[in-house]
């Protein structure tokens, strides 16, 4: 019991930064990014003896996008764009990454993040969204081509 | 609990999108957010274990005080426990034998709290 702790409070501290970053880029606000994050891992710890190996962030991932699912099923944050874009201390790229995500449909927005920005399989974005696998591929296709274009000057020559 | 490599995604994302993905996860400094996590867990732990050794309790209680109305209504058992029903029914006839009595309600009690850690282990 000691061990699991220890063991698993070395996988929060290792991985917290990747959920953290993909439950603000679903919420598209910084606190109630964290706050799903910590709820994803309050119940990877609950529900560790289900855990089944494999990839541990992309089990979090996907529990924290279900995480995500009830929450914005409970309240919906009118503001929450200004919160995560006017985050002290980002950079002129960042911010234009976070206003081009937060121009995209939900699903698109949801499986770019699940898919390139935790780097999940599209098997795994399609498991966690309960969507068929096609569907996700077209999400992260379209999203890609939008955030490519609004993100033109950043990419390379 | 070990960490695997990171599974490939089945279509390598775009490489400028990864990298900005990446930059903007490598800005987020821990700033206590791990120990608030498990500082969170084991406040959780202290009181479902609270919750659930209570309820072992009780049931352990409710053996006790239900053991002996149950007595003369258990049915008749063959093999190793033919003498336990045996002695139950003599118990509910006034015949009472402190150490089944004690033994059983142990037993009751323990296995009601040993389901219950289980369960809250899944």
């Amino acid at each position: 019991m000691a061990g699991d702790r220890e063991a698993f409070g070395q996988l929060v501290a290792r991985h917290q930064a990747g959920i953290r970053a993909l439950a603000r880029r679903l919420a598209r606000s910084s606190s109630d990014g964290d706050d799903i994050a910590q709820n994803a891992f309050l119940t990877a710890w609950r529900r560790r003896s289900t855990w089944r190996g494999g990839s541990f962030r992309g089990w979090v991932c996907m529990i924290a996008y279900r995480e995500f699912l009830a929450t914005r099923k409970g309240v919906r944050t009118e503001n929450s764009d200004e919160d995560h874009a006017g985050a002290a201390g980002e950079s002129g790229e960042r911010l234009d990454l976070t206003r081009a995500m937060a121009a995209l449909d939900e699903s698109e927005r949801s499986a770019v993040a699940l898919c390139i920005g935790a780097g999940l399989s599209h098997t795994e974005a399609a498991l966690a969204m309960d969507a068929p696998l096609g569907s996700v591929k077209s999400w992260v296709l379209r999203g890609r081509a939008k955030l490519q274009k609004a993100l033109a000057a950043y990419q390379p020559a | 609990m070990s960490d695997q490599p990171r599974e490939q995604p089945e279509e390598p994302g775009d490489d400028a999108l990864a990298s900005m993905f990446a930059a903007e996860e490598t800005a987020i400094r821990d700033d206590g957010f791990s120990r608030r996590v498990m500082a969170k867990a084991d406040h959780g732990i202290g009181w479902r274990r609270t919750a659930i050794y209570g309820a072992g309790m009780a049931g352990f209680g409710v053996a006790v005080a239900s053991i002996i109305d149950l007595a003369p209504y258990l049915p008749a058992m063959t093999g190793w426990f033919d003498g336990v029903s045996a002695g139950l029914r003599e118990v509910g006839q006034g015949a009472i034998d402190p150490t089944l009595i004690t033994l059983a309600a142990v037993i009751a009690g323990v296995s009601f709290t040993l389901v219950a850690v289980f369960a809250q282990e899944r």
